[in-house]
């Protein structure tokens, strides 16, 4: 009996102790860091700013409250973070981070996976933020709004979760960052914002990504081409295009909707060669005609339009194919990911050239347009 | 003791029941002489408990009007009287002066005739009773609106309305050393399994206690586990609860000045089967049975699930719930648990007292509950609003079942030091060694668990859902020998 109880007694405590979660805290005591930025000021010194939501001073206040910015440097990201006791008073909680902002220096220094390593490590910290290269500085991001005081973290975490309606940014979680960069056969694209286009000083907006090759920034890839970039990955789930319609005398303009496209791309392998046959199905919604007197219902006219939008989709992509292949050597669309799946034998034998291999691939697109109709009416205005 | 056995001497057994009821002033001896040579007698009852009338008309009146000569009287003296004298329904003889001693405690009068070795006992019995009413514990909306009385015999006559079957079996039995309280086990001969009754009765004839003023002392005194949080015998005040479960073959335990009538195993699904899922739509009762369920782990769990989540594993909160409440413990200055703590026994506190008050008064507690659990409090920054919400969808949740509000509250707490300490971990350590517990126990040879424990067809039939009428066929098979319930020839099938 006593030998029994006494187990028992162990078994329970051993059950208590291994569990590994003895932290008391009060949730109100954890200042919530919602964003970060990490900047390189020097060659081993980081400045790590970071958006942090003032709860304890708000009674009843709402969940869009006000945050203050902090700022710390450090020899590496951890030694900053930890120095922000100083500043606060409090351990800083990260587990709600969800934006994490790297200047472009770190960027093109070759150290993306570098300065994340931290926070995919942590046990503390959910690998659910975004990450966004700046423009140029990534502390800027946040400085801009000292003054103001609003959660912009939240503001563009927003951003990048509804931006698939443009199709012109394509977010990544941290997770997938890190998978990404650990890939051989696929590089990386990060979503570049500068100050400029969250505070909303200009009206025109361009929508700029990073190239990667491995951890370093090789380039940008502007607008149309980050679109092709996602139609490519089939991701892309909408966006408009735009089409100047010259049909006989008239001429107009008239934007498409995209409801939703889908890529295949099938790697071959013949003769020592790689060819990349791609096939494109796209619909599209007449969503806008800006010259009544062009008649789409008819069949010849629509049938025009279909071709020229499909070979603008053809252009788009192969421009884009032609830049990351040419200009950047960097197989963004994992197309080594494709053959290493396909022919694994072949991959192997040519994983370590990729790099000459990749841009001598032949791209064959195959683009098929659906035109699903003409929104709610049916005919043409007049 | 000696057993005391009535002598042929009026004088002598006058005095022997004066000699029991010393310094008793309530009782009434009543001495008589009729108009034939021979006899005296002396009519012994409690003031207070007969129908003064019927021994007026009945007893005195006949008795004295006697003019019959003892020569003509060619049986026993006191059959003569018992066939052709007393005007009452029901007459017995007795030796015993013991049993006649507790009888007059009953309301039976006690007629002694001289030269007679034998008393009779007349049943003139006319004790004060409460009407019968609506049970005020279980009300329902649909349903007999009937409920036991503290009479034995009141309650007897309800289940036999009930259930008019010569298979329902009464049978009496006497516990309590002083009080000899009356006390019947009622079952459904070949329904109840025959062990079931005789466990019963063995445990209640085990029982040696002084007096028995409620029908719960038995409760305790009989259950399987003594010290458990959980019943093992159930008790209600309606008699068609008592009679469903005597169709299950389970077995009711009557108990004099009791209005709440035991039954027999009790399974812990019967804190969630209410009588009157039984009289409403069948998706109606299911629904609102699997909302007890819930509820029960609801009022159990979620101050502790509260305390883990906020105070170790923030990650779970998605970013704006974990803002949100963030917000609102800002500038509270007691940590969770102790708000937690602070929180739910005050509302202990009001339930307790809203049930000991007048409903006069009643009010005024509602309205400081009000303010104490509500507004103020918050405003006060005293405690946060989430545990304002925490605390109300504990105790409103606790309400569902109120056979388990103490279960609950205890439950609650060990939940809460466990979360307190061990955060989820603990919680859910807290929550297998219930389910262990509860496994490990039985009722009177039966499973708690049983219909519970294990997943399947039959098992469902009446524990999480209530079946449709139509289809619940058969019994629960472990308590009733004769297990249909209804026969599939009666069974309309709709197109």
């Amino acid at each position: 009996m006593c030998k029994k109880a006494l187990s028992a007694f162990l078994i329970i405590i051993n059950l208590v102790v291994m569990t590994g979660c003895w932290g008391y805290k009060e949730i109100n005591e954890l200042p919530i860091v919602i964003g970060a930025a990490i900047d390189k000021i020097s060659k081993d010194e980081y400045l790590i700013t970071v958006e942090v939501l003032k709860t304890s001073e708000i009674p009843g206040g709402t969940a869009e409250s006000k945050t203050t910015i902090l700022q710390m440097t450090g020899k590496t990201v951890f030694e900053a973070i930890r120095k922000f006791i100083v500043k606060n008073g409090r351990f800083l909680y990260w587990a709600n981070m969800k934006v994490i902002i790297i200047g472009k220096k770190v960027a093109e220094d070759e150290e993306v996976a570098s300065v994340l390593d931290l926070f995919f490590r942590d046990v503390e910290i959910r690998s659910e933020g975004r990450v966004i290269i700046a423009e140029d500085k990534a502390a800027d991001i946040f400085k801009e709004n000292m003054k103001k005081g609003e959660a912009i973290s939240m503001q563009i975490l927003d951003t990048m979760d509804n931006a698939k309606k443009l199709s012109k940014i394509y977010p990544l979680k941290m997770h997938e960052v890190i998978d990404l960069v650990s890939l051989r056969g696929k590089n990386l694209v990060l979503p570049i914002l500068s100050p400029k286009d969250i505070y909303k000083e200009t009206p025109s907006l361009s929508f700029k990504s990073a190239v990667f090759k491995k951890n370093k920034m090789i380039g940008t890839i502007i607008d149309e081409e980050v679109r092709s970039y996602r139609l490519l990955l089939n991701e892309e789930d909408g966006g408009l295009r735009i089409e100047d319609v010259v049909f006989g005398d008239e001429n107009s303009k008239v934007t498409y909707e995209i409801e939703g496209s889908k890529t295949k791309i099938r790697p071959l392998y013949k003769d020592g060669k790689f060819i990349m046959e791609i096939d494109i199905t796209t619909d599209a919604i007449i969503a806008e005609v800006m010259n009544y007197k062009l008649d789409f219902i008819r069949k010849d006219v629509r049938d025009y339009m279909k071709e020229q939008l499909e070979n603008t989709i053809r252009d788009n992509c192969n421009e884009f194919l032609s830049k990351v292949q040419k200009d950047f050597d960097s197989d963004v669309l994992g197309f080594g990911e494709l053959v290493k799946n396909k022919y694994p034998k072949v991959w192997k034998e040519n994983e370590n050239n990729w790099d000459n291999i990749f841009p001598n691939i032949t791209t064959i697109i195959n683009v098929k347009v659906n035109l699903k109709g003409s929104a709610l009416y049916s005919k043409i205005i007049e | 003791m000696e057993e005391l056995i009535v002598s042929e001497s009026l004088k002598e057994n006058i005095k022997i029941i004066k000699n029991l009821f010393s310094n008793n002033d309530s009782i009434v001896y009543r001495q008589l002489k009729s108009k034939n040579v021979r006899s005296s007698y002396c009519l012994i009852y409690t003031d207070g408990m007969v129908n003064n009338n019927i021994i007026n008309e009945n007893v005195i009146k006949p008795i004295m009007g006697i003019t019959a000569k003892l020569s003509e009287v060619d049986m026993n003296y006191i059959d003569y009287i018992s066939l052709n004298i007393i005007e009452i329904n029901n007459v017995q003889k007795s030796k015993s002066i013991t049993e006649i001693a507790e009888l007059i405690g009953r309301g039976k009068s006690i007629l002694f005739i001289e030269g007679s070795e034998e008393a009779l006992i007349l049943d003139t019995e006319n004790i004060k009773e409460r009407q019968i009413a609506e049970p005020p514990s279980e009300t329902v909306v649909r349903g007999p609106r009937i409920g036991f009385t503290e009479a034995i015999n009141t309650n007897i006559t309800l289940l036999t309305k009930l259930v008019n079957s010569t298979d329902l079996k009464f049978q009496y039995m006497t516990v309590g050393n002083t009080t000899k309280t009356k006390i019947c086990i009622s079952y459904i001969e070949n329904v109840a399994s025959d062990e079931m009754v005789n466990e019963v009765k063995q445990r209640i004839s085990n029982i040696d206690i002084d007096g028995i003023i409620e029908s719960y002392y038995i409760e305790e005194l009989i259950r399987d586990n003594p010290l458990s949080l959980f019943k093992t015998v159930g008790s209600t005040e309606r008699p068609d609860v008592v009679a469903s479960k005597l169709l299950e073959g389970r077995v009711a335990i009557i108990c004099d000045n009791s209005a709440f009538v035991l039954t027999v195993p009790f399974l812990f699904i019967e804190y969630f089967q209410i009588n009157e899922d039984y009289y409403h739509g069948y998706m109606f009762s299911s629904f609102n049975r699997i909302l007890r369920i819930v509820c029960f782990l609801l009022t159990i769990s979620v101050p502790a699930v509260y305390i883990g989540i906020v105070n170790f594993h923030h990650e779970i909160l998605p970013t704006n719930l974990y803002i949100s409440i963030a917000q609102a413990r800002a500038g509270v200055p007691i940590p969770t648990v102790i708000e937690a703590v602070v929180m739910l026994t005050t509302f202990e506190i009001l339930r307790e007292a809203g049930a000991r008050l007048p409903r006069q008064i009643g009010q005024a507690v509602s309205i400081v509950g009000a303010l104490v659990l509500g507004e103020s409090a918050v405003n006060a920054r005293l405690v946060s609003a989430p545990m304002v919400i925490i605390t109300a969808i504990t105790g409103i949740s606790g309400f569902t079942i109120p056979n388990l509000i103490t279960t609950s509250i205890i439950l609650r707490v060990l939940l809460i030091c466990l979360s307190t300490t061990l955060g989820l971990f603990g919680y859910s350590f807290g929550l297998i060694a219930i389910s262990f517990y509860l496994v490990c126990m039985t009722s009177f040879g039966i499973n708690y668990m049983e219909y519970t424990s294990l997943i399947d067809r039959h098992n469902f039939e009446d524990s999480v859902i209530r079946k449709p009428w139509p289809y619940m066929d058969k019994k629960p098979q472990l308590l009733a020998k004769d297990a249909i319930r209804l026969r599939f020839k009666n069974r309309r099938k709709g197109k």
